[in-house]
């Protein structure tokens, strides 16, 4: 364990002191206020009550769901395969540290660390809508359960895949292809195109933002959505299971080499 | 000329290249496989959406990812002809892959989306891949990172498809907006964005001369 929660510590400050990341996803910061101090004011006022604050709440995590987790993924995808490329990968399997611990520790690690940037572009959001525009405190509540429950799972989601497909294919065409994915796989309507947008593997935190957050959540929900809990059970598992696979084909490899 | 264009593709990767090929023929089967009311506006969508991102893509690592970087320095070649040598690889690739897309359509007897003119159609995609390219260039030498380029672009990429919407609406946005003259095909507004981009291409390609001088940044 010791190990582990090294690797884990070890991630998470390599991610974070990425200076020029976090210039970027200031860019993004100022561009989601921005777009935040947008909103209606005048309709907000007249109409303020839980709703109304619960639905702001979530359509501004979702709103912040369209771009940082695309910014998330491909940042992301350098954090694994530039060991292998850096020639340390036999130095650690040297080591005491298993593949295993090695893939999750990074895996948590940089997980914690977008979880601590997009939780400071949520706080900064929330402080100017009751600031700047008279929200209660409560605010505060709805949009950090917002972000756990749109924002995280995404996370969870993405990194776990932005670790482990660039070892099997070169780091550029996957980051192109993310992009692309994430459009199609969560905006698009399956009737023009076909796409996954409407299944279980939704990423956008639609189903969650629907079911919880939506003012007239009845009219917008599909029969047919899945449920927004399984959804988010779905994602954070198939980030946990995809390193999981990832460690177990390193396994795998070494025994063979 | 043929030795410094394969050495170019080796440095770049030869699987980088055929990646666009690989998308666009996906593109094509997928528009081939639409109803006839679908398949104009997904063959745009190739042309006009999806072009500029693979450039985009492409040209974040195509000044710092050359192993060989320090050792070019070295050399007497001008900043400039490093450049274009570096940009004209991606150029000529997705410059290939749009023509072979649109025959490709004439050849399954599916309607080329021409919009204005046969001119104005390819311009809807050259300018913005060529705007793409350059400020992709640009931002990595900035950044000194390939990587952080591409998060940028595609972060911009994203919003822009997502909230093309607003972006065509809005009074300063439209001008730089990828898609404007896909999705506003013969309108002034892209005209104008057409000319805002072009500037910008220029103002990119100015940048990165002055960029690449610095070299002690990316060694």
């Amino acid at each position: 364990m010791k190990e582990f929660f090294g690797v884990i510590k070890y991630e998470f400050l390599m991610s974070i002191k990425r200076k020029s990341m976090l210039i970027i996803a200031l860019l993004f910061v100022i561009f989601f206020i921005a777009n935040s101090l947008n909103v209606d004011q005048a309709i907000i006022l007249e109409d303020a009550n839980k709703e109304t604050y619960l639905y702001t709440a979530g359509q501004s995590v979702f709103f912040l769901n369209l771009f940082f987790p695309v910014f998330v993924g491909i940042s992301a995808a350098d954090r694994a395969i530039r060991d292998k490329k850096n020639g340390v990968k036999e130095i650690i399997n040297a080591t005491k540290i298993t593949n295993q611990t090695h893939l999750f520790g990074k895996y948590i690690g940089v997980v914690l660390s977008y979880i601590l940037i997009e939780s400071v572009i949520v706080l900064i959001s929330s402080l100017q809508f009751i600031i700047f525009q008279s929200f209660p405190l409560i605010y505060m509540v709805y949009a950090f359960a917002a972000l756990l429950m749109m924002g995280f799972p995404a996370l969870f989601f993405v990194i776990g895949f932005s670790l482990v497909c660039p070892f099997f294919m070169p780091i550029r065409i996957y980051q192109i292809l993310f992009t692309g994915y994430w459009y199609w796989g969560n905006y698009i309507n399956p009737e023009a195109i076909p796409s996954i947008s409407h299944t279980i593997l939704n990423a956008s935190g639609r189903f969650t933002l629907y079911k919880y957050f939506e003012r007239s959540a009845p009219a917008m929900m599909n029969n047919n959505d899945p449920n927004a809990i399984l959804n988010i059970v779905v994602l954070i598992a198939l980030g946990f299971l995809v390193v999981f696979a990832m460690s177990q084909f390193q396994n795998k490899q070494n025994q063979k080499a | 000329m043929f030795k410094k264009i394969k050495y170019n593709l080796q440095i770049f990767q030869k699987d980088l290249f055929l990646f666009p090929i690989a998308f666009m023929a996906l593109f094509l089967l997928i528009t081939a496989l639409m109803n006839d009311n679908t398949q104009a506006s997904i063959a745009r969508s190739f042309l006009g959406f999806v072009l500029p991102l693979i450039a985009s893509g492409l040209a974040a690592y195509a000044y710092l990812e050359d192993k060989a970087l320090e050792l070019k320095f070295t050399t007497n070649q001008k900043s400039t002809t490093f450049i274009a040598k570096r940009l004209s690889v991606i150029l000529i690739v997705i410059i290939l892959t749009a023509f072979i897309f649109q025959a490709g359509l004439k050849i399954l007897n599916i309607t080329v989306p021409i919009q204005v003119s046969w001119l104005y159609t390819q311009m809807s995609w050259l300018i913005p891949s060529l705007f793409a390219i350059t400020l992709s260039g640009v931002i990595s030498l900035l950044a000194n990172s390939s990587n952080l380029s591409f998060s940028l672009m595609g972060g911009i990429w994203i919003l822009q498809v997502v909230l093309r919407g607003w972006f065509a609406n809005n009074s300063v946005l439209k001008y730089i907006f990828y898609f404007s003259a896909t999705m506003n095909p013969g309108t002034q507004d892209a005209y104008l964005n057409q000319l805002t981009q072009t500037s910008l291409i220029v103002v990119c390609i100015i940048l990165t001369i002055f960029l690449i001088k610095k070299q002690e940044r990316y060694i």
